[in-house]
Order: C-alpha cells, then structure tokens, then sequence
C-alpha cells in the first residue's frame, strides 16, 4: 500500500476542498445540539435530585424508574422509538427534536443519580444544623447540601457531559444535518473517504480540548477530596 | 428511647444533663427542637408547642440555638458567611446589617479576626465557638448543647467553655449535656441524671456530685471524675 | 387508546415479527460476547503497560486513550466502515464493527484499571514482595485483585455502555436488534417492532443498571 494511494485516499485535496464547508456547518450543528443537551439534561437532572431529596414516596418512585429505564435504554433506541414511532399516533417532530430530547432524557437520568450520589454523601450533620437555625428545606438543600455535593458529581458529570455529546453523532441516524451526517454523505457521493477524515478532524478539534480539560478538572478535585 | 421524660426549665437557668452513653440523652435534646419528635407528650418552648403539626417549625427554631458535638459548620463558607446565611435567608436581613451583626456575635466569642477564615483554616476550639456565634446571631431565646467538648483537643476545650461560662452570666438560659464534671460543679443551676430514657435524679450540683440519692449517679459520677 | 394498541403493542405484528427480533438478540449478544473479554483484556494490558512507568510510553498510551475517548463510537465505526476497502483490507462486516469497537472499549477500560491500579498503595506491592512474591505473583494475587474490587462499579457501568454500543452496528447493517427491529418496522409500516426491541433492551439491561447502582453505593458506603 504505496504512500501516495493512501493520502489519494483520505488526504484528497481536491474532494476536501468540496466538501470542507460542509463539514464546518455540521461543526456548528454538533455545538448548537451538544449545548442544547447538557444544558436541558443537566437543569432536569439537577431538579430531579432535588424532588427526590424531599422524600415524598410516590414522586421519588417515578424519579428512579425514568433514571433506571434511561440509563438502561441504549440511545440510539430513544431516538428511533421518538422519530418513527411516536408519528403513529400523531406526535411527529423534527429530527433534531427527538435526537436533543432523547439525549437530553439520558442525560437527565445520569445526572440525576450522580446528583443524588453527592447530595447523600453530605454528612445528615449540615442538614441539622441549617435546619436548627430555621432554614426550611429548600434553603437548606440550595444553600447548604448542593454547593458541598457539587464538588463530588465534578468528575463522574464531565465524564458523562462528554459521552453525550458524542452521542449527538447519533442524530445523522436520524438525518440531522450535523458532523458525520455531511462526512458520511459526502464519502458517499465522491466514491472517497476524504470527507470522512475531515469528519474525523472536526470531531478532535472539538472533542480533544474538552477531554483535556476534563482530564485535569478530574486531577484538580480528587486532589482537592 | 425515651420512656417518659418530666423536665421544665425556667429562663436563665443552666441544666446539665449528663449520663451513660445510651440513656437518651441526645435524643432528650434533639427533641427540644424538633430534630427528633417524640411519640407522646408535648414540648413547649417560650409558650409554643412544638409537637402541635400547626406550628411554624422554621420560625420557632430561629428562637432555639443548637450547638453540634461535631460543629457541623459549612465547610464551603467562611465564619461570617456561616453565622450571617441564616440572618439573610431566614430573617431576610440585608447583606451589611447582617455582617455586622455576624461581627458582634463573633466577637462575643472572641474570633472577630477570624471572620474571613474557612473552617478548615481553624482549630476545632475555634470552629466550635464560631458554631456558638452562628446560634447566637439569632438572638435565641434558649441555647442546646450537645456533647459540645466531646470532639475536641484538651486544651481547645477551655476556650469553649470560657464563653459558655460568659453566655451563662449574661443570662442565657442553657441545656448542655456534656461530660465536663467541673464546668457543671461551677456553673449549672441544675443537674439532671438520665439512664435508659428516664431521669434518675435532678438537682443541684453539690447534692448530685456529692450526695445522691441513687447508687448509679454515684457510680457514674465516680467513674467521670476519675478520667479527667 | 385502541390507536396507541394497534400501533405500538400490535400483537398479531409481533408474533409475524418476534424470530427476527430473537435473531437480533443473538447477534447483539454474540457481539458483546466477542467485545467485552477483548475490551477488558486490553484495557487490563493498557494499565499494566502504563504502571510500567515508562515516560515514553506513557505519552504513547496516554495518547492512544485520549484520541480514542474523544472520538464518538459512530465516527469511528463509519470512518473505518468506509475506509478499510480503500486500505485494499476486505473484513467481514462482523470484523469491522468489532474492530471499531474495540478501539473505543480498550481505551475506556484502559482508564479505568489505570485507576484501579493506582488506587492500591505501593506498600501492598512491597509487603507482597517482601514475603517472596515474584513480580508476576503480587500483580495477580495481590494488586490485580484490590484495584479490581476498587473500580468494580465503573467496570460494570462501562460493560453496560458496551452493550448498549452495539445498537450503533445497525447503521452499517450489522443484523444485531435494532436493525432488525427497523428493518421489521418498514416492512410492516406498524411501530410494534421498534417498541418490542426498546422493552426488549429494557428487560436485559435494567438488572445491570441495578446492579451498577447497589455496586456504586456500596463503595460510598465504605468511604
């Protein structure tokens, strides 16, 4: 395998220079939906924790059946059962709808139990004490509990934020018009796997700083544990 | 756990509970503001019941200051931040009114310089009286200790007892269930013995370190005094 | 109502449609049958290679992981399903899909029992040695075993991820269940396969998720 049919290959000038455009507007899709995601998933997942930190039987049942069944659904299934099944009976979204609220939900679940992780593990002494001075519950879990169990869910909730995000390449499954979407017909079209390998380079170029930076958040709070 | 408690205190008093470990002593405290309830009967603090579902547990417990064996301070807030986020949160007083009256209640305990510090940067003495100032921020009407030396380094305890000693003689009324022996000889009005969820005998310190009716508190007195 | 029954629990749909959904489970679980052993395997290789303690390599292996965490599992599936033919290499679509897959899970485990290995003091190793364990000896009765027992949620955890990657094989054509859900699904115009195949995954995988629950609060627990 010569050098030269290689870089014709994957390193084709002539087919990037079609296609290259493409790419970046599917860079900008892939940003827009990741953003989207973690911020409806975490918010979700946050309230989730908290309902649930008030003990009421029924709605703490309800809060570990979805984290349950959504952790254990795989999430390219929640996309398709969203996209093609729901239309049946007259609930039809977009493509980028049913990818964002499906990978939003999975998120939900995740953060909720990381959540619910740091919120146990701060010591029942913070809560009698804030109580004791007349803090009501919501006070207590706002000012007191969360700002402590932030601190534990850093690490597991960069690494699951992460995972999402990538899941947003689930949504050319779908047809949403991000990354691989425009990769993977672009190699299509030009019988050349160049596109491919520019799709590959978008996602390092936004993927690789974030797992960096996770990296050195989880080196910075284990320390600080 | 408790099997029938009797106990009024009067305003200014101090009343020390002591006992071996397991006979209700805690749980008698936790009940004074509700962090435990109990199954029967009634506890009624400056007039309000607080056993009735009615009542307004947040507003009342403003009135009644706890103090934790093992401090329980916020860690992720300095001094000031953890004596003033009630009187913000709770009371609703601005940010300044609020530091400064977070200020005077450290400075009754003696660590007014300390108030940009965070819990971590103090010594367990130093953490427990800015617990002392988080209750006492509140103006309550009645102050709980609960094993409030039990945690700490010997020669942190003094510190803490000093300004309980002070709080005692502006007039504060106390509960304090403790081991420390010589702080209830010099300065509890009254001192209650409790084995398993009763209490055995009350009253004066001479007459309960010294002549008490029942064999136990002699025992245990006994027993106390020899380990300090 | 009736429309919700017809559309998604049609039971005369699912009978005609149930031995193709059954071949999709035994795809999805040969898969992960063949993904998991391997993954563990070299992610196990990965964090001994890195407690080593090779400069050199380290970069090398810290790279490796690195690359293969950043890159979503789709990209690299499409990006070696695409391009392998150009490389004049001619796998079996089983081949490919394991392949992709294996680069992702190897780098994954490798994290992990990099921690777990971490996480065991050094003074177990030199109270192993000390008593006349060889090298090889401590690693497998005494290290491998603690760092194992430390990271057992996150081995879990990431199985379950592993299995759940195998959906992404659908979109090559890889005949694992939710292809052949979909496939059933156009075939019939009736949504009851996708629906089956969901509770399907359902039914398998929430005893794992429970079990990475209890394991994770186990370890809590202790701390």
């Amino acid at each position: 395998m010569e050098l030269s049919r290689l870089v014709f290959s994957f390193f084709n000038a002539e087919v990037a220079s079609r296609y290259w455009l493409d790419i970046v507007h599917g860079m900008w899709v892939t940003t827009y939906l990741g953003i989207a995601v973690i911020a409806a998933g975490l918010a979700a997942g946050l309230a989730l924790a908290m309902l649930r930190s008030f003990h009421f039987r029924p709605a703490s049942f309800l809060i570990v059946v979805f984290a349950d069944a959504f952790r254990a659904l795989p999430p390219l299934v929640v996309i398709i059962v969203l996209f093609f099944a729901f239309p049946y009976v007259g609930l039809a979204m977009s493509a980028f709808t049913a990818t964002w609220l499906a990978l939003s939900m999975v998120l939900a679940a995740f953060a909720e139990e990381i959540f619910w992780a740091g919120i146990l593990s701060v010591p029942k002494g913070q809560t009698e004490a804030s109580r004791s001075t007349g803090m009501s519950r919501l006070q207590t879990l706002a000012f007191v509990i969360i700002p402590q169990a932030v601190r534990l869910t850093i690490p597991p909730l960069t690494n699951r934020m992460i995972a999402i995000t990538k899941g947003t390449a689930l949504g050319s499954v779908v047809a949403v018009h991000e990354i691989i979407y425009h990769a993977s017909s672009g190699a299509s079209e030009a019988g050349n796997p160049t596109p491919l390998t520019l799709g590959a380079l978008a996602y390092l170029v936004l993927f690789l700083p974030v797992v960096l930076f996770s990296r050195w958040i989880e080196t910075r709070f284990a320390w600080k544990r | 756990m408790l099997k029938g408690i009797d106990l009024a205190v009067t305003q200014g008093e101090l009343v020390f509970i002591i006992g071996p470990s397991g006979s209700g002593k805690s749980t008698l405290l936790r009940c004074c503001n509700r962090l435990e309830a109990p199954t029967r009967g009634s506890v009624i603090v400056d007039g309000t019941d607080l056993t009735r579902p009615e009542v307004d547990l947040n507003r009342v417990r403003q009135k009644i200051g706890m103090v934790f064996q093992s401090f329980n301070l916020y860690p992720h807030l300095n001094a000031l931040g953890n004596v003033t986020l009630a009187l913000r949160k709770v009371v609703g007083k601005g940010r300044d009114e609020a530091e400064a009256l977070g200020i005077q209640a450290l400075t009754r305990v003696g660590l007014a310089e300390k108030a940009k510090a965070y819990p971590n940067e103090l010594s367990g003495g130093q953490q427990q009286r800015v617990a002392i100032a988080r209750a006492l921020a509140l103006e309550p009407r009645i102050l709980l200790f609960d094993e409030p030396t039990s945690a700490l380094d010997p020669e942190l305890v003094g510190s803490v007892l000093k300004v309980m000693r002070e709080l005692r003689e502006s007039g504060m009324t106390m509960v304090v269930v403790s081991h420390e022996m010589e702080f209830a000889r010099a300065a509890a009005d009254r001192v209650v013995f409790m084995d398993g969820g009763v209490i055995l005998e009350s009253g004066v310190p001479e007459k309960i370190f010294s002549r008490p009716e029942h064999a136990r508190v002699g025992e245990f007195v006994a027993r106390i005094t020899s380990h300090h | 109502m009736e429309q919700i029954l017809q559309v998604f629990f049609n039971v005369a749909i699912l009978e005609r449609t149930w031995p193709f959904l059954l071949r999709g489970v035994e795809m999805t679980v040969a898969l992960s049958l063949v993904i998991v052993p391997v993954g563990v395997a070299s992610g196990l290789a990965i964090a001994m290679l890195y407690h080593l303690h090779l400069k050199w390599l380290n970069r090398v292996l810290i790279a490796y992981v690195d690359f293969f965490r950043a890159f979503p599992p789709l990209v690299l599936l499409l990006f070696i399903y695409g391009g392998l033919p150009f490389l004049g290499l001619d796998l079996p679509l089983f081949g490919t899909v394991a392949l992709a897959f294996l680069l992702n899970t190897s780098s994954y485990y490798g994290e992990i029992f990099r921690a777990g290995l971490e996480s065991v003091p050094a003074v177990q190793a030199e109270a192993a040695r000390s008593t006349g364990l060889s090298r090889g000896q401590t690693m497998l009765w005494v290290i491998l075993p603690q760092a194992t027992r430390n990271v057992l949620p996150d081995l879990v955890s990431n199985t379950l991820e592993v299995i759940k990657l195998t959906t992404l094989a659908s979109v090559v054509g890889f005949t694992e269940l939710l292809n052949n859900a979909r496939n059933a699904q156009a075939l019939t115009y009736n949504a009851t396969p996708i629906v089956a195949a969901a509770l399907i995954y359902l039914v398998l995988l929430w005893p794992l998720v429970r079990l990475v629950s209890r394991l994770e609060h186990k370890s809590i627990a202790v701390r």
